[in-house]
């Protein structure tokens, strides 16, 4: 008897277990179904950043607090982002219906069979730096053989990668590579000689530290070529299907923020600073100039914030698969959809 | 007689139901019985023959990078059982000691590893020495309580008749009270091998260096088309983590056996 009432119990404990855990389960099975507006005739949507609440997305949060989503019909929860979470899981998941990630990460994550697409490029040129001080002696990318290089590896070591390559330096043997936490200290410290550092964060993280711009050695992924597309906005395919009306608003609504945000970046700065304190608000606008720089480059101009460029998108694909982070050469088309863009802009 | 078989038929069983628990396990997986059930897709949740094409294809860098994670461990390990197998052997000696000592050791055994490992990267400037660090901090905590309970928790009597030798501390605790913790310090050896790798692990997530289990977990995990390859690493995590707490099983059945004699 009494064992009859252990093997019950236990019996019972696994299917409660089951039944919660099916009912955590991650999977996106469901075909996706258009969103619908709320008693406050509000359509919500949720967007998943990929860092915290900076100048690196000003657009989306000048777009939030000047009223430009809500007079689209939307209303747009921002969540945060940290190093451990994954915007591209988040919406395949269906937690979020908006990611914003690097257009490379989405590229790597089409690999494992999830149908993302880059909806809108927010950043033409690539912010991604390698600093150093003068004193490592690193005066052009051939000079990096032999030096510690540091990375975040959160696939941003792909451009280095690249950079390596087009100076016929083996990144197996010829370099030792460090692991850059999110602060700047192992580039103070001499943990390394060269530190990835982005040209609206951390490159500012130097400065403010002490450094003058003369001190330091910068190489720019953009001048060498081996620039790869970074942030952009990102869905699920077949939601973007479902709701090609609502991503267009709200790429209209977020184009709007981008552009604000690019000819005032100051009061951008302030605006971010309002939505997350992580750094000073000096700092949100140092961000928000250098942000502009690379999202309104003078060659684009403001008409253009959002365009996805077909040349500098195949170039990503194809340094990607010469540089392992792709294994198929794939046409850029089956990973971006412009034409909500293009509604969006159309007027 | 019948006593032996039904002993050996008890030592089968424990063989052989936890290998059925395991390929039961795999066949749920495999047959994505799991992923149905959850509703997992298998770029969420790889299948076995997927991780050990990865492992496989992978096998020299899976080596050569748990070697850089079991290096660290071990010598965390030995490290940090020692300091606090001499704690406790100080505190039986001075029982006052032990009091005092003990919330110390309460405080450092909560300190978290992701709380540690930042700290340590600053204090040493190699990061092997940053890494070992904090697997000797995580392990001080369980051999010294454990080391302690054994060399105090006496046979009745065995104080008083030590007593009536007039024996010394010292050979009270060379004769009495170390040969009377070996189980205990296994024990405690034991729990610290779990700690011991994972801290070395999460160590690694922080460390500057680009080598590790830890490291290539957190990094392939990260990268989309690589997942499977993050999932090939934790099981040659879990895989290294079984194979040492099997070998301090092995010394410790020797050495016990050893003593009983």
């Amino acid at each position: 008897m009494k064992h009859k009432k252990r093997w019950l119990s236990a019996a019972l404990l696994g299917a409660v277990m089951c039944s919660l855990l099916t009912g955590c389960g991650g999977g996106n099975d469901e075909t996706a179904q258009a969103e619908t507006a709320g008693e406050d005739g509000l359509t919500h949507l949720s967007l998943q950043l990929s860092w915290l609440p900076q100048g690196e997305f000003m657009g989306y949060y000048v777009a939030q607090s000047k009223g430009y989503y809500e007079d689209e019909g939307l209303e747009v929860e921002i969540l945060p982002g940290s190093s451990d979470v994954s915007p591209a899981e988040q919406v395949e998941n269906g937690v979020v219906q908006l990611g914003n990630g690097f257009y490379t990460d989405i590229l790597s994550y089409r690999e494992a069979d999830y149908d993302l697409i880059n909806v809108a490029q927010w950043y033409q040129d690539s912010p991604l730096y390698l600093v150093s001080k003068k004193s490592a002696g690193i005066n052009s990318p051939a000079d990096l053989k032999g030096k510690r290089i540091g990375s975040w590896f959160g696939g941003q070591q792909y451009e280095i990668y690249a950079l390596l390559g087009k100076y016929g330096i083996d990144r197996d043997n010829d370099v030792e590579w460090v692991q850059q936490d999110f602060t700047m200290d192992a580039f103070y410290n001499d943990q390394l000689d060269a530190a990835s550092a982005m040209s609206y964060n951390e490159y500012h993280l130097v400065l403010d530290n002490g450094y003058s711009a003369d001190d330091l050695n910068v190489i720019n992924m953009n001048d060498e070529g081996v620039n790869m597309y970074e942030d952009c906005l990102f869905v699920d395919r077949e939601w973007a299907e479902a709701n090609s009306d609502t991503l267009t608003a709200f790429i209209r609504a977020t184009v709007k923020g981008w552009r604000d945000a690019c000819a005032d970046p100051e009061e951008a700065g302030q605006i971010c600073w309002d939505a997350g304190q992580s750094v000073s608000l000096q700092h949100q606008i140092d961000m928000c100039t250098e942000a502009a720089k690379a999202v309104c480059p003078e060659d684009i101009g403001p008409d253009k914030i959002g365009w996805i460029d077909p040349e500098e998108a195949q170039k990503t694909i194809d340094l990607g698969c010469e540089y392992t982070l792709l294994n198929e050469k794939v046409d850029y088309t089956e990973s971006v959809d412009t034409s909500y863009w293009e509604a969006a802009v159309a007027e | 007689m019948k006593a032996r078989t039904q002993t050996l038929r008890w030592r089968m069983l424990s063989v052989l139901l936890p290998v059925a628990f395991l390929v039961l396990i795999i066949a749920l997986l495999q047959t994505k019985a799991i992923h149905q059930i959850f509703g997992f897709t298998t770029a969420q949740l790889p299948l076995p023959t997927q991780i050990c094409t990865q492992f496989a294809r992978n096998l020299d860098k899976i080596v050569e990078n748990g070697w850089t994670t079991v290096s660290v461990a071990l010598l965390g390990l030995i490290l940090g059982s020692f300091l606090g197998f001499l704690s406790a052997a100080i505190a039986s000696v001075k029982p006052r000691i032990f009091q005092g000592m003990l919330p110390l050791l309460v405080a450092i055994n909560s300190i978290s590893v992701v709380a540690m490992a930042p700290i340590m990267n600053r204090w040493f400037e190699s990061s092997f020495c940053a890494k070992a660090a904090v697997v000797t901090i995580a392990c001080i905590g369980a051999m010294s309580v454990n080391a302690y309970k054994g060399m105090n928790d006496l046979p009745v009597f065995s104080r008083d008749l030590m007593y009536s030798y007039a024996a010394s501390d010292s050979v009270q605790f060379f004769f009495l009270q170390l040969p009377n913790c070996l189980p205990r310090l296994f024990v405690g050896l034991r729990t610290n091998v779990v700690t011991a790798m994972i801290s070395a692990i999460i160590s690694e997530f922080f460390s500057t260096e680009s080598q590790g289990l830890g490291y290539m977990i957190k990094t392939s995990l990260k990268i989309g088309n690589q997942k499977v390859l993050g999932w090939a690493y934790i099981i040659a995590a879990a895989a290294v983590s079984i194979f040492i707490y099997f070998v301090i099983t092995l010394i410790e059945r020797r050495a016990l056996k050893e003593r009983s004699r």
